[in-house]
């Protein structure tokens, strides 16, 4: 909670503190690491109930889409808010038919559903199809800032969900879930709905983290918004940091982006290769991610 | 010997101070084959400027990731971290238009090596220091049907069309469509999914179509599976013209790539002055020769760039800006200078549609064949398949 916090006044506070000649570059970079831990963060509440979900990307680009297509006839935050929506409703369609799967069918299914919407997007006309769709800043561009303080936003509401729902009984009841559906059942969890629950939340935060991302690129393309590599960064980060944790995703994101920033301004060419062995040697390592190393860490303190 | 000594400082002295410096950002996706090949173009040509003395140009590379979200920041970077005020980049038109924003915000010299899409032409519409070298996609298109009306002249009058369903393969399908049919063909239309490999299932579909001519428009991997399928159901076009952004490494070499046709803006046989010399330096430089023609372009933006700061003698860049809009060179590519783009949306359009050149794999390597004037060897049509 005091991690979360701190990291979260920290992003408020960035914009102020002396980052001399470095401040823009900073920001710009930290606004899309809020986003990709946003969007991190979203996965995570799913797979607290055990499901393994590869249709956040999809997700995520149906909140930019639709963001984008909102907001010069909404203003930016009905818009952000529909995309959102738009996600949930998607969400609720896709589980109402295969939430009763689970592990890799359910996999497969969110698989195939991001194919199915990348491919929608690609032939429609509005959605400017293969060809890409221009998107207005925030807010028309009114404000500097506007873009970075809405992923700080993005960010905040993302973690206070994780966080809430970390101390709600639906907690309990997506824990039981994950770890024994028919256990789960005999307890009185309606499984069904918790799983819907969770996925539908966790599609708004996706699509609310997609819009926001759409008002700073400036420009979408199905292949960029829908594409398989932003799924898989969604689970990468969480096993990462830390899964069914709050700090976990949210550390891990961070850290994920700044390290590939770092590697890529330190290296040049080849620094995917380095990015890649430490992923893996993270993942060998800390199976339990960050969040791991730490309680390890605290657990020795206490021995 | 101390006036001679005396003599060569001040000479040295004079010389950098006769000297022209400017820092210049490079924004590509240099982890694909054609941003690599556009890095080492740029490289190969600032040392040729550089080489000259007048002008020094130093380079800040940065990797643009093929993505928004990482080519955003990483422009912000050349601009208040480097403070660079001249950018060479913008390969993928999707990753330019992405960085329109930032551009106007920063007000940089753009110039840009790619980015063909009309959508970015409409985003930088209004920038007055936006340097487009590439041709356009409307430029790319009007080439494409030079041709077509060749082939028409020449017996062809059917057009089977197999487009990957991506941005790249089915963005101008339509318009693809519409004008070869104008020109008098007709034509049948499917798409596949890139990487897919296995045609053999709309390839027969097209055999009752009984097309003169095939047409692919996909990426490298598609070329060699698409070029076997089509002999093995039968299919036997008179050509198989393919339009994908960088053909297979090593396609030469395989026998199913003979009599394949396709289009470029450069290949290394390509006769002329300025070619020939490219093609020395790039092997002397890298030890081997590249088809990539963003090798050449970004050779030729270098070129023209030094050639721009000579004459303005400043780094400001305004002055070079006003230097390179009088430029005319010859390049590998043939004749250069600036003119607004045929739409009037953008006022600094390099090359248009006379770049491009139809070539054909032969007997191990791509020969260009049309137009008639630029051609090495005639078409080979109807080819063997």
């Amino acid at each position: 909670m005091i991690l979360v916090g701190g990291v979260l006044l920290l992003a408020l506070l960035l914009p102020g503190l002396p980052l001399g000649e470095w401040r823009a570059f900073v920001l710009d970079t930290a606004q899309f690491a809020f986003l990709i831990s946003g969007l991190a963060l979203a996965w995570d509440l799913l797979a607290r109930t055990g499901q393994l979900s590869l249709a956040h990307g999809a997700f995520f680009g149906l909140g930019a889409y639709s963001a984008a297509l909102l907001a010069p006839g909404l203003g930016t935050l009905p818009a952000l808010l529909l995309g959102g929506a738009v996600a949930a409703l998607f969400s609720l369609l896709l589980g109402l038919s295969t939430l009763r799967l689970q592990g890799m069918y359910f996999a497969i299914a969110t698989l195939a559903f991001s194919e199915v919407i990348r491919t929608l997007v690609l032939k429609a006309q509005f959605t400017g199809g293969s060809i890409g769709l221009p998107v207005q800043p925030a807010f028309a561009g009114a404000y500097p800032l506007g873009g970075y303080y809405l992923a700080v936003a993005v960010l905040a509401i993302c973690a206070m969900v994780s966080l809430l729902l970390g101390r709600s009984r639906l907690h309990y009841a997506m824990a039981a879930t994950r770890q024994g559906e028919a256990v789960a059942r005999v307890l009185g969890v309606s499984v069904v709905r918790v799983k819907l629950l969770a996925f539908m939340i966790s599609a708004f935060l996706a699509g609310l983290a997609g819009g926001v991302y759409a008002m700073k690129t400036l420009f979408l393309t199905p292949y960029d918004a829908f594409g398989l590599g932003r799924a898989v960064e969604a689970l990468v980060i969480p096993i990462f940091g830390g899964l069914y944790t709050t700090a976990g995703p949210l550390l891990g994101g961070l850290i994920v982006v700044s390290l590939e920033t770092w590697l890529r301004l330190r290296i040049g060419e080849g620094y995917l290769v380095v990015y890649g062995l430490i992923l893996i040697l993270t993942i060998l390592f800390l199976p339990k991610g960050l969040m791991g190393l730490l309680a390890r860490r605290k657990g020795g303190r206490h021995a | 010997m101390k006036k001679v000594l005396v003599l060569w400082v001040l000479l040295l002295a004079g010389l950098a101070l006769a000297q022209t410096t400017v820092r210049v950002g490079v924004l590509l996706p240099i982890s694909t084959v054609a941003g690599k090949a556009a890095l080492n173009g740029v490289q190969l040509g600032v040392e040729q400027v550089n080489a000259g003395g007048k002008v020094k140009i130093e380079l800040v590379v940065v990797d643009d990731g093929n993505t928004p979200a990482t080519a955003v920041p990483a422009l912000t970077k050349l601009m208040t971290v480097d403070r660079v005020d001249i950018v060479i980049g913008g390969l993928a038109s999707g990753v330019t238009f992405a960085l329109s924003g930032p551009v106007k915000q920063y007000q940089p010299l753009f110039l840009c090596i790619g980015a063909a899409s009309s959508v970015v032409e409409q985003a930088f519409s209004d920038y007055g220091r936006f340097f487009h070298y590439h041709p356009w996609d409307y430029h790319n298109v009007a080439a494409a049907l030079e041709f077509f009306k060749y082939l028409y002249e020449n017996g062809a009058r059917r057009v089977a069309i197999l487009y990957e369903d991506g941005p790249f393969g089915s963005a101008g399908i339509q318009t693809y469509r519409a004008q070869l049919q104008n020109q008098g063909y007709t034509v049948q239309a499917e798409p596949f999914k890139t990487g897919s490999g296995n045609f053999t299932a709309i390839l027969t579909r097209f055999k009752a179509f009984r097309p003169d001519i095939l047409y692919w428009i996909g990426y490298d991997v598609d070329a060699l599976p698409i070029a076997a399928q089509t002999r093995q159901v039968g299919l036997e076009p008179k050509l198989i013209y393919g339009a994908p952004p960088a053909w297979p490494v090593g396609f030469e070499k395989n026998r199913l790539s003979n009599d394949v046709a396709g289009m470029t803006a450069w290949l290394p046989s390509v006769a002329n002055n300025e070619s020939r010399r490219f093609v020395n330096l790039y092997r002397r430089k890298f030890g081997e020769v590249t088809d990539e023609y963003m090798a050449p372009m970004g050779y030729v933006i270098a070129l023209s760039l030094g050639r721009a700061v000579e004459a303005a003698s400043s780094a400001d860049k305004d002055r070079i800006a006003t230097e390179l809009a009088k430029v005319q060179m010859d390049t590998p590519f043939g004749p250069l200078s600036f003119k607004p783009s045929d739409t009037g949306r953008t006022r600094f359009q390099g090359f248009n549609q006379s770049i491009w050149l139809q070539f054909q794999y032969l007997e191990g390597s791509r020969r260009p064949v049309f137009p008639a004037n630029r051609a090495a060897r005639p078409l080979r049509y109807p080819g063997n398949y």
